[in-house]
C-alpha cells in the first residue's frame, strides 16, 4: 500500500518502569477533550486500574494486572492504545477510505466518510477501534497518536507526562535500537520487542520482563501484515472478471454451437430468438 | 384456505391476502416500528452488538442470503452459459428469487450500518483495497443487471415488442450477470482473510474466497430444487423429477470437489487434529461438512435421491449445510477470540424481530410478484405463446 509516511515516529513502552499512576490516561482525556464517563452507563470511570477497557471515550488505558513471574505474584501495568501499525489493517479494510497515515505514521480516522460497517473494528489485530453505540450517527473511536502534536515535532500527550520514563518517544529506528540495547544490557528483559515484527511492525513498541501473552497481548500474530494477507486474494479481482467473462463467452458459444449441431440445425432458429 | 383478493379495475393485477399473510404483515409492521426506533435511539440501544462483537446476526443473515441468492447465478450459468436449456424452468424463478434476496440484503444492511446516511461515500472515497469495496460494488452492479434481466422477462406480459428490442444486449447482460457474482461471492470469503489470528484455524485459510464461491455455486441447484418442488406442488403443476435429478447431479459432483479441497486444505495446514478434538469448533465443523457435502452426496447416489422426497431432502440438507458453514465463520469460529477479550454476544430481540420481519417482506414480495407474473414459471422458448393456462395451473388461488 502506498504510504505517505516520511518520518516514522515511535513510542517505546518499557513495561518494567510503569508504576500505573494513570497520568498518561488523564493527559489523553484532557488533550482529546473526552469525559471520564462510561459511554453506556454514564458512570464515572478511571481509565487505569484492574480490568479497565478501552471504549469510545477512552482511547488509552493502563490495566493493572497481577501475573505470575518465577513463582511469585507480581503487579504489572500495561498501557494500551492503538498501535499505529506500519501497514494498518483498519485502513486497508475500510471501503470508504476513512483512514490515512500522516507523515509521522499516525493512523488517522475521518468520520465524515465512514459508513459504519465496523469492518475496521473486527479486522484490527489488536481490537482497538471502538464504537459510539449510544449515538444516532456514531463514529469509530481510537487513539489518533496526537497527530497535530506529532506534526509539530512534539511527543504525544501521554508520553509527555509520564513521570517514570516508561514512555520514550522518538524516531522508530532509534527507538528500536534503544529497545535492543536495553534488552542486551539487562538480563531481566525478555528478548522480544513487541511490535517490531508483529503484523508487519507497529509504531508503538513494548519491552517487558513478563511474557506478553500473560499481559494480554495477542501472541499468535503473523509477521505478514494484514493488508498483505488480504491482498493475496484481492489481486486476483480483475483477472477473475477478465478470465470469467472470457471463459463464459467461450463456453457459451461452444455449447450453443454443439447444441445446434446436435439438433441438426432444425432448432437453430429457435435458439436465435431465444437468446 | 380463506382468502381475500383485490383486483385492479382491468383485472390484470391482483393482490391476495390470506390469514397467514395478514399475520406476516402484522409482524412486519411490528418489526418496522422497532427498526424505526433503532434510527431514533442508536444501534446500541436495542441491539446486542458491542465493541467485542461488532458483527452479529444481521451480518450473519446477509452472508447467508447472498450465498443462497447465488441460486440466481449458478442456474443462470447452467442454462445461459452451458446452454442446458432443459433447466430453464428453474433459472427464471431463481432470477427473481435471487433479485429479491439481494434487495433483502440491502435492506438489512441499511439497518445494520451505523452511518446509513453515508451509504454513498464509497463511490466518492473508494477504499479499493478492501474486500468490502468489491462486495459493495459487485452487489450494486449485479442488482442493475438483474433489473435489466427482470425487465426483459416482465416485458413478456406488458410490452412484448420491447422485449424483442432488448435481445441484442441480452447476451452481454447474461455474461456479465454470470461473471459479477463470482467476484462478490469470493470477496465475502476474503472478508475474513483480514482476521487470520482471530478466526479459528479450521476456517482461517487463504482458500476461503474460493470455497465461498464454490459452495454458493453448488447450493444454487439445492435452492432451485426446493423452490421448484414447493411451488409446483402447491400450484398442481407437474414435477419433472428427472430434470431435477440432473440438476442435483451438478451439485453432488461439486460437493465432492469441495469436500476434497477442504480436506486437502486441512491436511496441508496440519489442522485435522483440531477437527477431531471434540471441541465446539471441531464438532460444528464436522456437522457442517456432513450437511454441506456428505449427506447430500449419499442421498444422491442411493435410489431415494431420484424420488421427489429425496430431491427435496437433498436440497434442504444442502441449504442447511451452507447456512451452517457461513454461521460457523461469523460466530463459531470467532467465539473463542471474543471470549478471550471478555466479550460475548447473542442477538437481541430487536435484531431477531427486524431480520425475521424483513424476511417476511421478501417472502410476500415473492408471492405477489409470481402471482401477477406467472410466466416466471414458464419456458423461455415459448415466450410468444400462451404459457400458463391460469385455471389449470392454479394461479388463481393463493397458496399460503
Ligand atoms: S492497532 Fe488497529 S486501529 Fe491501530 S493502526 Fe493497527 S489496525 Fe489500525
Ligand atoms: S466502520 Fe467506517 S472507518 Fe471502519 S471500515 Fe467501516 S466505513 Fe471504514
Ligand atoms: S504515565 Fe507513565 S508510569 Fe504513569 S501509568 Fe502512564 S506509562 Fe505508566
Amino acid at each position: 500500500m502506498a504510504n505517505a509516511v516520511v518520518n516514522q515516529k515511535s513510542v517505546l513502552v518499557d513495561l518494567t518502569k510503569c508504576v500505573g499512576c494513570g497520568s498518561c490516561t488523564v493527559a489523553c482525556k484532557l488533550w482529546n477533550n473526552q469525559s471520564f464517563q462510561n459511554p453506556q452507563t454514564n458512570e464515572f470511570e478511571n481509565a487505569h486500574g484492574v480490568g479497565v477497557q478501552l471504549d469510545s471515550n477512552t482511547w488509552t488505558t493502563v490495566e493493572h494486572k497481577q501475573v505470575n513471574k518465577d513463582g511469585q505474584e507480581v503487579w504489572r501495568f500495561v498501557k494500551r492504545q492503538c498501535m499505529h501499525c506500519l501497514e494498518p489493517a483498519c485502513s486497508s479494510v475500510c471501503f470508504a477510505h476513512a483512514f490515512h497515515q500522516t507523515e509521522q505514521g499516525a493512523v488517522q480516522y475521518d468520520p465524515s466518510v465512514c459508513v459504519g460497517c465496523r469492518y475496521c473494528m473486527i479486522a484490527c489485530p489488536f481490537d482497538i477501534p471502538k464504537y459510539e453505540w449510544e449515538k444516532v450517527l456514531p463514529s469509530v473511536m481510537k487513539c489518533q497518536f496526537c497527530s497535530s502534536k506529532l506534526a509539530e515535532g512534539e511527543a504525544p500527550a501521554c508520553a509527555s507526562v509520564c513521570p517514570t520514563d516508561a514512555l520514550m518517544f522518538g524516531n522508530r529506528d532509534e527507538m528500536l535500537a534503544k529497545a535492543h540495547e536495553i534488552i542486551a544490557n539487562d538480563s531481566r528483559y525478555l528478548n522480544h520487542v513487541y511490535g517490531e515484527k508483529e503484523v508487519g511492525g507497529t509504531s508503538w513498541l513494548y519491552i517487558s520482563d513478563v511474557d506478553f501473552g500473560e499481559l494480554g497481548f495477542p501472541t499468535n500474530l503473523p509477521e505478514k501484515s494484514i493488508p498483505d494477507n488480504v491482498h493475496g486474494f484481492t489481486r486476483f479481482t480483475i483477472p477473475i472478471f477478465a478470465v470469467g467473462a472470457a471463459a463464459w463467452t467461450g463456453v457459451s458459444l461452444y455449447a450453443k454451437r454443439r447444441h445446434a449441431v446436435a439438433h441438426e440445425g432444425h432448432h437453430a432458429e429457435d435458439h436465435k430468438s431465444e437468446e | 384456505m380463506k382468502e381475500w383478493v383485490f383486483k385492479s379495475p382491468s383485472g390484470r393485477w391482483n393482490l391476495r391476502l390470506t390469514p397467514i399473510r395478514l399475520g406476516m404483515i402484522a409482524f412486519l409492521a411490528f418489526s418496522l416500528v422497532l427498526i424505526l426506533a433503532r434510527y431514533y435511539a442508536g444501534l446500541g440501544y436495542w441491539s446486542n452488538l458491542n465493541d467485542y462483537m461488532p458483527w452479529g446476526a444481521w451480518i450473519g443473515a446477509d452472508m447467508n442470503v447472498i450465498a443462497l441468492a447465488g441460486a440466481g447465478f449458478s442456474t443462470a450459468i447452467i442454462t445461459h452459459i452451458f446452454h442446458a436449456e432443459k433447466y430453464d424452468p428453474v433459472s427464471r424463478r431463481c432470477l427473481l428469487l435471487s433479485f429479491i434476496g439481494y434487495v433483502l440484503v440491502l435492506l438489512i444492511l441499511i439497518v445494520e450500518i451505523g452511518r446509513w446516511d453515508n451509504f454513498w461515500t464509497p463511490f466518492v472515497s473508494p477504499g479499493v483495497h478492501s474486500p468490502m469495496f468489491e462486495v459493495y460494488m459487485c452487489i450494486v452492479a449485479y442488482l442493475v443487471l438483474q433489473v435489466i434481466e427482470l425487465i426483459e422477462v416482465g416485458a413478456e406480459k406488458v410490452a412484448p415488442k420491447f422485449k424483442k428490442k432488448m435481445q441484442p444486449i441480452m447476451q452481454i447482460v447474461f455474461i456479465a450477470a454470470c461473471t459479477v457474482p463470482l467476484g462478490h461471492q469470493a470477496s465475502l470469503g476474503s472478508l475474513y482473510l483480514a482476521m487470520p489470528a482471530k478466526l479459528d484455524p479450521i476456517w482461517a485459510t487463504q482458500m476461503m474466497p474460493w470455497l465461498f464461491v464454490l459452495s454458493a455455486f453448488f447450493v444454487g441447484p439445492c435452492v432451485a430444487t426446493v423452490e421448484y418442488i414447493w411451488t409446483n406442488s402447491r400450484y398442481n403443476m407437474k414435477i419433472d423429477t428427472e430434470m431435477l435429478y440432473g440438476l442435483t447431479r451438478i451439485s453432488a459432483v461439486l460437493m465432492a470437489v469441495y469436500f476434497v479441497l477442504k480436506t486437502a486444505d486441512l491436511v496441508m495446514r496440519g489442522q485435522l487434529g483440531n477437527v477431531f478434538a471434540f471441541s465446539l469448533e471441531g464438532n460444528m465443523f464436522i456437522l457442517e461438512m456432513l450437511l454441506l457435502c456428505v449427506v447430500p452426496i449419499i442421498i444422491h447416489v442411493i435410489p431415494f435421491g431420484r424420488t421427489q422426497g429425496g430431491l427435496l431432502t437433498f436440497g434442504l440438507v444442502g441449504m442447511a449445510g451452507l447456512i451452517l458453514t457461513r454461521l460457523n465463520v461469523v460466530f463459531t469460529g470467532m467465539s473463542a477470540h471474543i471470549g478471550s477479550l471478555g466479550g460475548s454476544y447473542f442477538p437481541s430481540f430487536m435484531e431477531i424481530v427486524s431480520t425475521v420481519g424483513l424476511f417476511f417482506l421478501a417472502f410476500l414480495a415473492y408471492m405477489w410478484v409470481t402471482e401477477n407474473f406467472p410466466f416466471f414459471f414458464g419456458v423461455a422458448g415459448d415466450a410468444d405463446k400462451e404459457v400458463v393456462n391460469e385455471s389449470e395451473s392454479g394461479f388463481n388461488q393463493a397458496v399460503l
